[in-house]
């Protein structure tokens, strides 16, 4: 089993390196598409995260704003702190 | 590598630790009832450091797959690094190789995140970018060691709402990018994609087609 791991582990970082040492990027709408990487990135991260199933609006809810206060400017440790008080709380009140 | 940096990514990086020791915690759990031994369990989290694949790897073994399986399985579900490493290219290019490479072993969703942000608001550095992924993996491995240790003494990080930490994040780390139209497009797309496509595919590579959905979606919108 060892050795699939190190094999799993060098798998793991070709994943993690070809992009870094990829050809240089020059095309004008190849520059937009990766520009854009981060954002599709971070919202299928979000919806990856979440269910669609009536039961589950009150972690859409606390996931929102917790995106809102970001917009608002509020940094990301203290969005998560915050949401996560309130889902503990709240889950309790609605549970 | 700059000192301050590095330490600022360690440090913007801990309020993420609670949600990933537990993890950390649960795939050690998982691991043992799936017949690793504590070596194997421990070295994965070590080498490898890629939770999603590592709970994958996990029930694979429990369903006796083929070494070779896991082989595959992990490359495919850490497919989205290639785009990771594409978009963090262009910032890197002045880096040494070496420092690349050790930023290449660190990249993970939360640190990606949490670099690419500092990046795209002019504050960013390989240093940050290692500081937070040199946290990220001290969580994940203190989360293994932990669950080693005293497998059954914690409830499912689930029934505690500490899953939550991850959507929560990404949220915080994706409302600042959405003052684009452009951004906003995408985020839309990759997100309806992420609720149809990721759960309908297999493992990584649902990842990989919302997010290029979510690209496409952007690459039409005119700023």
């Amino acid at each position: 089993m060892t050795d699939t791991i190190v094999a799993m582990a060098v798998a793991t970082f070709l994943t993690r390196a070809i992009g870094l040492w990829g050809t240089p990027l020059r095309a004008p709408w190849v520059l937009r598409a990766v520009g854009l990487v981060p954002v599709a990135a971070f919202a299928v991260l979000v919806s990856a995260n979440l269910e669609l199933r009536p039961g589950a609006w009150f972690r859409w809810l606390i996931v929102a704003l917790g995106g809102w206060l970001s917009w608002r400017g509020v940094p990301v440790w203290a969005c998560l702190g915050i949401g996560l008080a309130l889902y503990l709380v709240g889950s309790s009140i609605f549970r | 590598m700059k000192q301050g940096r590095f330490r600022s990514g360690l440090f913007d990086a801990l309020p993420l630790w609670l949600g990933v020791v537990p993890f950390g915690f649960v795939y050690a759990a998982v691991g043992r009832r799936a017949g690793l031994s504590i070596w194997e369990i421990q070295l994965m989290s070590v080498l490898v450091y890629a939770g999603g694949a590592q709970f994958t790897v996990v029930r694979l073994v429990a369903e006796r797959a083929p070494r070779h399986f896991l082989i595959v399985a992990t490359a495919l579900i850490n497919l989205r690094h290639v785009l990771y490493g594409v978009s963090l290219a262009p910032h890197l290019k002045a880096v040494r190789a070496g420092v690349r490479a050790l930023a290449a072993f660190f990249i993970v969703d939360e640190s990606y995140g949490l670099g690419m942000r500092a990046f795209l608001a002019g504050r960013g550095s390989a240093s940050y970018l290692v500081g937070a992924g040199v946290s990220l993996y001290l969580a994940w491995n203190v989360g293994t060691a932990l669950g080693i240790l005293f497998t059954a003494a914690l409830p499912d990080p689930r029934n505690l709402g500490l899953d939550l930490v991850f959507p929560l994040t990404f949220a915080a780390l994706l409302a600042p990018l959405l003052r684009q139209a452009r951004n906003r497009w995408a985020a839309l797309t990759a997100f309806i994609a992420g609720l149809v496509v990721v759960p309908a595919l297999p493992a990584g590579v649902g990842f990989v087609a919302a997010t290029m959905l979510g690209m496409l979606g952007g690459m039409w919108v005119r700023d």
